[in-house]
Formats: structure tokens, C-alpha cells, sequence
């Protein structure tokens, strides 16, 4: 028994970033953990970087000093400072990071890092007492938290362990397993539900949306507390169908707690851009604070469940 | 105080041409220097002097306290200003007298001497030194304006006897002055590490004066001008009639009588406007004004408005710019006045906010900028009355929003078996972009007050911080900030063996080659054997000035309310304040931290570099260096909750604070502390050198208790715990916070709420909020005009956005917005 509870605080996962003192991430001032890899390509994804489950070089020109010392570093010739400030091309990046050593200033960046359990916890728990005093606790977050359920379940239970509240933010796509394995380790889901329409969900997110509502429903049936959040995009899914499609869903489960409305922002093109993902949305800006109310005035004359941003 | 001029003293690039032009024009902008242009105010400020100086010379033989209020009548009321209509509260003054006694006092000499401070040798000439030997930009006691006593001669084109008797007093006050008598005493080797000079901007500046004082005001409003008569009449009463008691007893009520004819001499001029004045509203104002400053003069006073003009005119004699604890020798009259029926809030408010304009208005008329920090304290443990105090600080409070003004510095002290109302009108405050009031945790702080200034804990609940946050005991003790030390620099020193490139001269201690410091360990004790060098030379000059203030001056209004000065006899800084101390202006402590670590990560850990080779870099300003400057900014930073650098900033500042407690003692100070509060950080920055935190020469030091701008990048509640781990056994540091407004929107505001609550319940003793809109100030860089009115916290004081130098705008631009 004792090796095995040593080795789940050892499990690695792969990490992308902390955020500490969050405060739209669920209840309370809170620590998130974003986890890399996510089954679903949403064109309005907000990070893009952790779509892949493996490490990306992340590569910030607007930072770059040009002092060349990346190009002396790496062995697959993908740094040259000919042009200014640099050229770089990731197509033989080897992902040795070889260049991150030398890059001072921090334009080249390693997105995922592996970090084990109890290295997670250590920076969680620094924030205990704002999350006592709040309400809050660790949002595990992603990417798509279950694509690593192993990890997953160790740092939920240790934080558990821990007397921590906990949420999982998950997209609905992945085994019901994965979910019944940490059901008792979750106090909230904040769960996506991102289009009605099937057809326009596939082509939204490269998944129709059959698993993630069954997954959605299961919990329900599981008494799981869930916060819908639905990230709405103007001209995408910001229709009344879809609206009434959400308030159909918070009504007609028993343990929706909340719809958070999340309004698009482009912030995330320059983060895909970064790793070498183009911006797949072009041309869409924020919602003003006019629509944003009037969507939210819309589902709260269709629903109970409280409705606010997320 | 002060730090205003202090920052103007350096213009962004350090040239000295430029500083003396923003002088010439600062001193056009102020009295200082409109005198010039006002003959009548010249001559009346002349007509001052000529009868001070002959009062001084009668009275050469008499107790130093009886001559001193003899040339206080003399001061008092010539140099009270008129009413300014709109005003429902008497009391404005002319400053910079010519010749005059006062507790803290800039002069137009003090400027010029800023302006001819570091001039290179050859560019010293005969008057140049003149201001460096027998003058000063800071000034207690007796005091002469030299370069305007000249400025007046030429302006006036006085000549024949008159030109003579003005020349003759500056020759009098020549050898007179206090300033002059105190430089004469300062031993070479004080004068040699930190200078005489004010202002030097580069290493230390040194002052002297009494600042961040405030008095107890209660005694006063409790029984009025003829019951303080009578009580120090009793007092004088049972010493010997030839005791140095006695003098101080007699000079104190002839003090009170120089109150007595201001009071006497404006109720005549509210008379004398009142006849003449078509306003029906303010005609009555002016009457009502009349009758409170008869009353006040015959009896106790006996409603808000009596204790508010009291306490004024009573503040305008003593000097200060600190008010103290307001709501509580306030509270009484007002929750006397409303329950009573005899005022509704309306009228308390229109009091209040009349009082804060004048407040606020200090600037303008002529305190040059030093008015910053008038600090009036709310709330807190240690008031007698705290249910009465606090209805009062609540409406204190709201008068500060309705005004908007920089000034008035409101601050809240409070704990938590407070009512809770207080806290909430402050954050509603803030939360509206108000700034004020700065917060002050009693639950956290008294311990520490109590254990770092060696007092009871009930004694240390009377801490209250003043000027920008100095740490007194509020009229208990004095603890003057009269040393401003670059602890940064100090690090340069060591790393030079002592010698100062700034100024190619070797200035201190020689601990060591750079070959010798063959271990982190050695290098750290070389600094710390440099700091608790320059800890022992501050505190002995720190002493010489209390000790001579004690044997020169009586501070008359000062001693009548300080404890415990009327029960043992004894005047202010004669022994009569309970403590006399003293606090160091400290800079550049954080980044001396976090160049230390980075040294001893780069040189002694991962040995990237020599140590040799980190001083060529930091001694080129890094040029052909930038990507090792970019490493050095990569490495740990205090502020982001990073376990190593934190650490080591706690360790550090304690040994400081430790040591410099140590050093003060053992010069007969009750206490010596360090505080962090101006942005000296960038005024003394500007012509700092290169440091091994990846700061460039020039580039802003952090302010007080927080990390330099920008370099926080671990969210609020990372930058909380790293100010929680600060030793706090110190005279005072600020907590910067820039938040957005969004966070007080209704869905935010509970989780800032108790963000805070949690801070504070952690041991948080100080909070200073800037709420702001993302990009408010870019916007104000662009639209100056539209954005006249955006309030920010600088260090310890508040100042509009747009009226700050380039130079600190862009420090709070990059200081990190939390959202």
C-alpha cells in the first residue's frame, strides 16, 4: 500500500501553466492548473497552446533581443538571426529545447512541462488561506484535464487529502470511466457546453457533441454539481436556438448550479501563433458589454439556474 | 514631506542644466518665488524679519522658551494670510519667512542650494559654498532665507538705512542661525561618508529638521485655551520660579497667548469681509466664523465647528502637516452636535469639506511641494471614545469622496473587532478611484510596534504613521526621517572596495578585492559590515541633532501637546517627548535583495560568470551585455511568492532592521529604524548604477514593500505572500497594490474582499490601493486634459497623474495591474 500511495504522488502530467489567485474559474479565489492536450480543435479556442499533448517551443518575436545565441544552440537549424528579429522555422525542431537555455531574455518558451503531483500541490498550497477565507480551492483546468486521467485522479484525491475544494474543467469529451474515477474527488464540474446544433458542433469543434452530452447527463445522474459554461461567439453560436439550448439543458438537470456565459475574446490567436497555429477565426471581435447582457437577459427569461460570466 | 522637491531635484536625465531650470520654474510657480513679484508681501515678510531679529538679540539673556514665543508674537499674526472667500474655517499662512522659528522649514536658499548641490569642483564658487557650509534646504529653529533676504534687497531697491538693516541681518544671522551652529558641529568624518548636503541624490541625504510630527490635540479641545492656561499656569505654579521648568511653563503660556491673537486677529477680518460682503449665505458664514474665534479664546469649545478652528489655527502655529487621530478628538463634538439636533451631516460635511480644501490647497499656497502627506488618521485601537470616533470617521470619509482631492491623506487604522461599516466606506472609496484612505491592520502591526520600539503593547496601539508613513507614536515621541540612504549604492561601494565611482573618490570602507570575496558568505558579511557602518554614522548625527534641538529650541506648541513634556518640565527634544528617535529613508533594499541573489546564483552556484565579470558588465551599463542583462532579469525576483529570493530578502532586511535598532541605542537614540515609503526609488535611481538584477543606470528601484514595477508576474495573491514574508520590525514600508476597477465590480468586489481579509488575517499590516481602469494611464499620457483628475499613489503621498515627471508616470505605468 505504501509504495503505491508514493508512486500516485509521484505520476507526472503534463503541465502548461498556474494560474494563481483566479477568480473566474469557479468559486472563490483559486489556483488553476492547466493540463496540455485536448481532444476537441475549437475554432475560438483561448489556448491554443495546450491542444498538444506533447511540448511545444513557444516563440514570442515582439520579445526577441536578436542576440543570436538560440542559432549557435541549436543542432536542427531552426534559429537563424539573418532577418530581424530572428528566423524561425519549427518544421526540424527536434524539441531538445536546447535553445531555451541560452534564450535570456524568455522569447523562446517551453509550453508543457512534466511536474509531478506533489510539485503541483506545493504551489497550490501557498495560496491556502485565500482559498479558506474565499471559498475557493484548485481548478484543474486545460487542454482537457481527462485526456491525462491518471495524473488527474493522484492530484485530485492529494488535494482532497489536502481538505482543498476542487473543480475540473472538462470539455465532456472522454470515457465515462475517466469521470466515475474522481467522481468523489470533485466538488463542482465546470463543464463546456459549446452548440445545440450537432452539425455545427462538428464543425465548430471536430466533435459532435453526442458523447458530451451523454457524459453531461451521466453526471447528473451521479448528483455531480456542474457549472455550465458555454462560450458564446458572435456570429458562431450566439443564435436564440442555441441560447434556448442552454436553458434547456441548465432546466432540465437537477444539478446545473450555474451558466456562465463566456464571451469570445481573440486573445488566444497570438498565443496559437506563438506555436505555429495560425488563428483559425479571423475578423471576430469581443461582444460589447450591450450583447453580452443581452444574451445573459435572454437565458435568465428562460431559466432559473443562476446565470452569470464566467 | 518633501519628496515632491526631492523628486523635482533630478530631472529624467540627470543633467544638471535641466535641474536648474526646473528649479527657476518651480520657484516661479510657488510664493517662493512669487514673493519677487509681490512687493507688498515683501515687505511685509521684511517688516517680519526686521522685528524677529531685533526681538531675538533683546532677548539673548532670557530661557530659551520665553524667547522663543516672544519671537513667535513676532511671527504670528504677520504672517497669517487672509480669508480666502468660500472658506468657513480661519487659518492660511504666508510661508517662507525671511527670518522666523519654525519646526520644519524649506527656504528659497534650500532651493538654491539643491540647485548648486553636486556641481563638479571647478564649478564651486565662493557662493556655492556659502550654501554648503551655513545653509541648508531643510531647517528647524532659527532661520534666515539668505538668497531671498538678498532677493528682497535687489527687488524692493531698498537703499540708504533700510538696505543696511537688511544687510545686517543677514550678517546677524550669518553666525545665528540653528542651521549654521548645528553644521558647525557635525564631525568630519559624518560629513566625509554622507555629506552635509540635503538632496546629494546619490548616496545619502542628511536633514535637519522635525518632521513627521504630530501633537495630541484632545487636551486642548477638552479644555480650551483657559483651561490649558490655567493647567500650565498650576504646573508653573509648584516649580521653583528660577527653574528651567519655569521658563518653559512661563514661555508656554505667553505661546498660548500668540494663539490667542491670531484667533483675535482674524475674528477682526471675518468682521471687517462680512460688512462688505453681498453674498447673504457667506456674509452669515463669516459672522458665524467670527463668533467661534471670540469663543474658542474665552472658553472651551463646545461644537464641531469650535474644535475644528481651534485645532486649525492651534496646527498652523505648531507646523505640522500631521493631524493625527482626528475622529477621536472630533468625535465627541460631532455625535454631540447631531444627537443634540444643533447639525445635521449636511452641515458636518460642508465643515469638513471646507476644512480639506484648505487642506488641499496648501500646496498652492506656497508650501512649495512639501504639503504633500497631511495626514489625518480614522479609525483603529487606543481611541477613548471609539463608537463616537468612528461615526465621525465614517463621515470624515465621505467628505473625502465627495471632494476628490489629493490631500488630505486619509488613512484607516483597523482591527477586527471594528465595526465593519469602516472598512466598507473605505473600500467603496478606493474602489470609486479615490486612493484614500491608505489601510493600516492594528491586529498585525501593534505587536511589531510594540516589540520594535520597545513599548507595551498598549502603548504601541498609539502608533500612527505619518508624512508618507513614517511610524511615530503619535504624541509620545519624535522620530524625525533626517537620513535618506541608497542601500543599492552601498552595494556598488563594497563591490569597489570602497571607492565611488559616481564621484571617482574613495568614500568608505575597504573590506576587500573582489578576489577576496571567494564565497557568497564573504561578499554578504562585506555588506553587511558596510551597512552597519553607515547604520552607526547615521545614528550619531541623528543623535547630535536631537541633542542639540533639545539644548536650542523649546517648540512651544509642539511641547504643550506632546506627552509627556508639561508633567516632567522638559520641552520636546529636551527629554519632555517620551521617545526621540529616528528613521532612515531607505532605498533600493529590494533590489540590493534581489542583486545579492542573483550574484550568488550566477557567481557562486551555476558559476556562469566571475564576480569580476559581473562588475565589468554592471560598470558598462551593461552595453555589450544585453543578453546577459536579460539573464539576470530572468532569475527569481522578490514578489512572486519564489521561496529562495524571498528568503533571502527576509534575512536581509532583518539583520537590517536589526542592526540599525542596535546602532541608534548605542547613540543614545531610544530607536532607530529604516522606512521604505518615496519613490526615492526612482528620484535616487536616476543616478544609480547599474545592479546585478538586470537594473539598468537610471532605471526605477522598487517602492517601498513591493517588487521594482513590473516584475511581479505571479498573480495578487503571490505578490500578497511576499509582502507577508518582509521582516517587519521597521519604521514603516508601503504596500503598493494597482488594481483594475473591474475588481470591485459587484460580481468581484467579495472575492477582493476577502483576498484582502486574508492578507491582513495572515499578518498584512499595510495596504495602499490604486484602483484603476486598464488603460487609464496610457490614456492620460495621450489626453492629458481628460484625464486631469485621475488620482494615483506614488509612494506614501497621492498626487494627479498627469502632473508627475515622465519619469514616475512610467514607473506606475509599469507597475503590474491586477485584474
Amino acid at each position: 500500500m505504501e509504495s503505491r500511495e508514493h508512486d500516485s504522488r509521484n505520476v507526472k502530467g503534463n503541465i502548461h501553466d498556474l494560474l494563481r489567485c483566479s477568480i473566474h474559474d469557479g468559486p472563490g479565489i483559486r489556483t488553476t492548473v492547466f493540463m496540455k492536450g485536448c481532444p476537441l480543435r475549437c475554432l475560438w479556442c483561448h489556448n491554443p497552446e495546450s491542444q498538444e499533448t506533447y511540448p511545444e517551443l513557444s516563440y514570442s518575436p515582439e520579445k526577441c533581443i536578436g542576440c543570436g545565441k538560440c542559432a549557435e544552440a541549436c543542432k536542427h537549424g531552426c534559429h537563424a538571426v539573418k532577418e530581424n528579429p530572428h528566423y524561425f522555422d519549427r518544421t526540424n525542431c527536434g524539441r531538445c529545447f536546447a535553445c531555451l537555455e541560452v534564450c535570456y531574455k524568455g522569447a523562446l518558451k517551453r509550453v508543457g512541462d512534466l511536474k509531478t503531483v506533489d510539485q503541483v500541490l506545493t504551489e497550490v498550497l501557498k495560496d491556502r488561506s485565500y482559498y479558506e477565507e474565499s471559498g475557493g480551492g484548485v481548478t484543474i483546468s486545460g487542454g482537457e484535464p481527462t485526456m491525462q486521467p491518471v495524473f488527474l485522479k493522484a492530484l485530485l484525491k492529494r488535494a482532497k487529502e489536502e481538505g482543498l475544494h476542487t473543480c475540473v474543467e472538462t470539455c465532456g469529451q472522454a470515457s465515462f470511466d475517466v469521470y466515475l474515477s474522481i467522481l468523489e474527488f470533485v466538488d463542482i464540474f465546470l463543464y463546456d457546453f459549446k452548440e445545440t446544433d450537432p452539425k455545427l458542433h462538428k464543425r465548430y469543434t471536430g466533435v459532435t457533441h453526442e458523447r458530451i452530452l451523454d457524459n453531461l447527463f451521466a453526471l447528473d445522474g451521479r448528483n455531480a454539481a456542474t457549472i455550465l459554461r458555454c462560450p458564446i461567439v458572435p456570429g458562431l453560436n450566439d443564435d436564440k436556438e442555441h441560447l434556448k439550448g442552454i436553458a434547456k439543458i441548465a432546466s432540465g438537470l437537477d444539478n446545473i448550479i450555474e451558466v456562465n456565459v463566456m464571451p469570445y475574446h481573440p486573445y488566444g490567436n497570438t498565443k496559437g501563433v506563438h506555436v505555429g497555429r495560425a488563428p483559425r477565426l479571423e475578423g471576430i471581435k469581443a461582444p460589447k458589454e450591450e450583447t453580452v447582457e443581452g444574451w445573459m437577459d435572454l437565458l435568465r427569461s428562460l431559466t432559473g439556474v443562476w446565470v452569470c460570466r464566467g | 514631506m518633501l519628496y515632491k522637491s526631492e523628486m523635482r531635484a533630478n530631472s529624467a536625465d540627470g543633467s544638471q542644466v535641466k535641474k536648474i531650470e526646473k528649479f527657476k520654474v518651480l520657484s516661479a510657480d510657488t510664493e517662493i518665488g512669487n514673493d519677487f513679484k509681490d512687493p507688498e508681501l515683501m515687505r511685509l515678510k521684511l517688516d517680519m524679519a526686521k522685528e524677529f531679529t531685533r526681538v531675538y538679540r533683546e532677548n539673548a539673556g532670557e530661557h530659551r522658551a520665553i524667547r522663543e514665543a516672544k519671537c513667535l508674537a513676532a511671527q504670528y499674526p504677520a504672517l497669517c494670510r487672509k480669508i480666502v472667500k468660500g472658506d468657513l474655517f480661519a487659518g492660511r499662512a504666508h510661508y517662507f519667512p525671511l527670518v522666523g522659528f519654525g519646526l520644519e522649514i524649506y527656504s528659497h536658499s534650500g532651493v538654491r542650494g539643491i540647485m548648486v548641490d553636486d556641481l563638479a569642483g571647478d564649478q564651486v564658487t565662493e557662493e556655492t559654498k556659502i550654501f554648503r557650509e551655513r545653509l541648508g534646504a531643510s531647517n528647524t529653529g532659527y532661520f534666515y532665507d539668505y538668497s531671498a533676504l538678498k532677493e528682497a534687497i535687489r527687488t524692493l531697491e531698498l537703499d540708504g538705512p533700510e538696505k543696511q538693516e537688511a544687510e545686517e541681518i543677514i550678517r546677524f544671522w550669518w553666525e545665528e542661525s540653528s542651521r549654521y551652529k548645528y553644521n558647525k558641529l557635525l564631525p568630519k568624518d559624518i560629513t566625509d561618508y554622507v555629506d552635509r548636503t540635503d538632496f546629494d541624490l546619490k548616496l545619502a541625504s542628511t536633514f535637519f529638521r522635525v518632521g513627521c510630527a504630530s501633537v495630541g490635540f484632545d487636551p486642548l479641545l477638552r479644555k480650551g485655551i483657559p483651561g490649558m492656561k490655567t493647567y500650565i499656569s498650576e504646573k508653573n505654579s509648584s516649580v521653583a520660579p528660577d527653574s528651567d521648568a519655569a521658563g518653559l511653563y512661563t514661555g508656554m503660556l505667553m505661546a498660548l497667548d500668540v494663539l490667542v491673537s491670531v484667533c483675535g486677529r482674524y475674528e477682526k477680518e471675518a468682521l471687517e469681509m462680512a460688512a462688505v460682503e453681498t453674498d447673504g449665505a457667506y456674509k452669515a458664514e463669516l459672522l458665524k466664523m467670527a463668533e467661534v474665534l471670540s469663543n474658542i479664546t474665552v472658553r472651551k469649545p463646545e461644537n464641531t465647528r469650535e474644535a475644528l478652528q481651534l485645532f486649525w489655527l492651534y496646527n498652523l502655529l505648531t507646523q505640522t502637516l500631521n493631524y493625527g487621530r482626528m475622529d477621536e478628538y472630533i468625535g465627541d463634538f460631532y455625535v454631540r452636535d447631531i444627537d443634540g439636533g444643533f447639525a445635521t451631516d449636511e452641515d458636518i460635511l460642508k465643515l469638513l469639506k471646507s476644512l480639506w480644501k484648505i487642506i488641499n490647497d496648501l500646496m498652492i499656497d506656497g508650501l512649495f511641494n512639501s504639503a504633500a502627506n497631511n495626514r489625518i488618521i480614522l479609525g483603529g485601537k487606543g481611541r477613548r471614545n471609539p463608537e463616537n470616533a468612528d461615526r465621525f470617521a465614517l463621515i470624515a470619509m465621505e467628505a473625502t469622496r465627495q471632494t476628490y482631492y489629493a490631500e488630505p491623506n486619509v488613512t484607516l487604522r483597523f482591527c477586527k473587532e471594528q465595526n465593519p461599516l469602516l472598512m466598507k466606506k473605505a473600500l467603496d472609496l478606493v474602489g470609486e478611484g479615490c486612493i484614500h484612505p491608505s489601510l493600516y491592520n492594528d491586529d498585525a502591526y501593534i505587536p511589531y510596534v510594540a516589540e520594535t520600539f520597545g513599548v507595551s503593547p498598549e502603548e504601541a496601539e498609539h502608533y500612527i504613521p505619518e508624512g508618507c508613513g513614517e511610524i511615530v507614536l503619535d504624541h509620545r515621541g519624535i522620530g524625525s526621517p533626517n537620513a535618506l540612504f541608497n542601500y543599492l549604492t552601498l552595494l556598488d561601494l563594497v563591490l569597489h572596495n570602497g571607492y565611488y565611482t559616481n564621484l571617482g573618490e574613495q568614500k568608505s570602507l575597504k573590506l576587500g578585492e573582489l578576489s577576496d570575496f571567494d564565497t557568497f558568505d564573504k561578499l554578504l558579511e562585506a555588506v553587511k559590515k558596510q551597512i552597519d557602518f553607515t547604520h552607526g554614522v547615521l545614528a550619531r548625527r541623528q543623535a547630535l541633532e536631537v541633542k542639540f534641538e533639545g539644548e536650542n529650541h523649546a517648540y512651544l506648541f509642539m511641547s504643550m501637546l506632546t506627552y509627556d513634556c508639561i508633567e516632567k518640565g522638559r520641552s520636546l527634544m529636551d527629554r519632555g517627548a517620551r521617545y526621540l528617535g529616528g528613521i532612515i529613508e531607505s532605498f533600493g533594499i529590494t533590489n540590493l535583495a534581489d542583486s545579492l541573489y542573483a550574484i550568488k546564483e550566477l557567481v557562486y552556484e551555476k558559476k556562469r560568470f566571475t564576480l569580476e565579470k559581473i562588475v565589468e558588465m554592471l560598470d558598462a551599463d551593461f552595453k555589450g551585455y544585453e543578453a546577459e542583462r536579460q539573464l539576470m532579469l530572468s532569475l527569481p525576483k522578490f514578489g512572486n511568492d519564489h521561496e529562495g529570493v524571498d528568503g533571502f530578502h527576509t534575512e536581509l532586511t532583518k539583520f537590517i532592521n536589526q542592526n540599525v535598532n542596535e546602532r541608534g541605542k548605542a547613540a543614545g537614540l531610544d530607536y532607530y529604524l529604516v522606512c521604505n515609503l518615496n519613490p526615492g526609488g526612482i528620484t535616487y535611481a536616476n543616478v544609480t548604477k547599474a545592479s546585478a538584477d538586470g537594473r539598468r543606470y537610471g532605471d526605477p528601484m522598487a517602492v517601498g514593500n513591493a517588487p521594482t514595477a513590473g516584475r511581479d508576474q505571479n498573480g495578487m495573491t503571490a505578490l500578497l505572500n511576499s509582502m507577508l514574508k518582509h521582516n517587519k520590525n521597521h519604521g514603516g514600508y508601503v504596500h503598493n497594490l494597482k488594481v483594475s476597477k473591474s475588481m470591485f465590480s459587484p460580481e468581484n468586489r467579495k472575492k477582493l474582499e476577502t483576498l484582502l481579509k486574508s492578507y491582513f488575517d495572515q499578518g498584512g499590516i499595510q495596504l495602499m490601493i490604486t484602483t484603476l481602469n486598464p488603460d487609464d494611464l496610457r490614456n492620460a499620457l495621450k489626453d492629458p486634459e481628460k484625464y486631469a483628475n485621475l488620482i494615483v499613489r506614488v509612494g506614501g503621498w497621492t498626487s494627479r497623474y498627469v502632473e508627475l515627471e515622465p519619469v514616475y508616470q512610467m514607473e506606475i505605468l509599469n507597475r503590474t495591474l491586477y485584474c
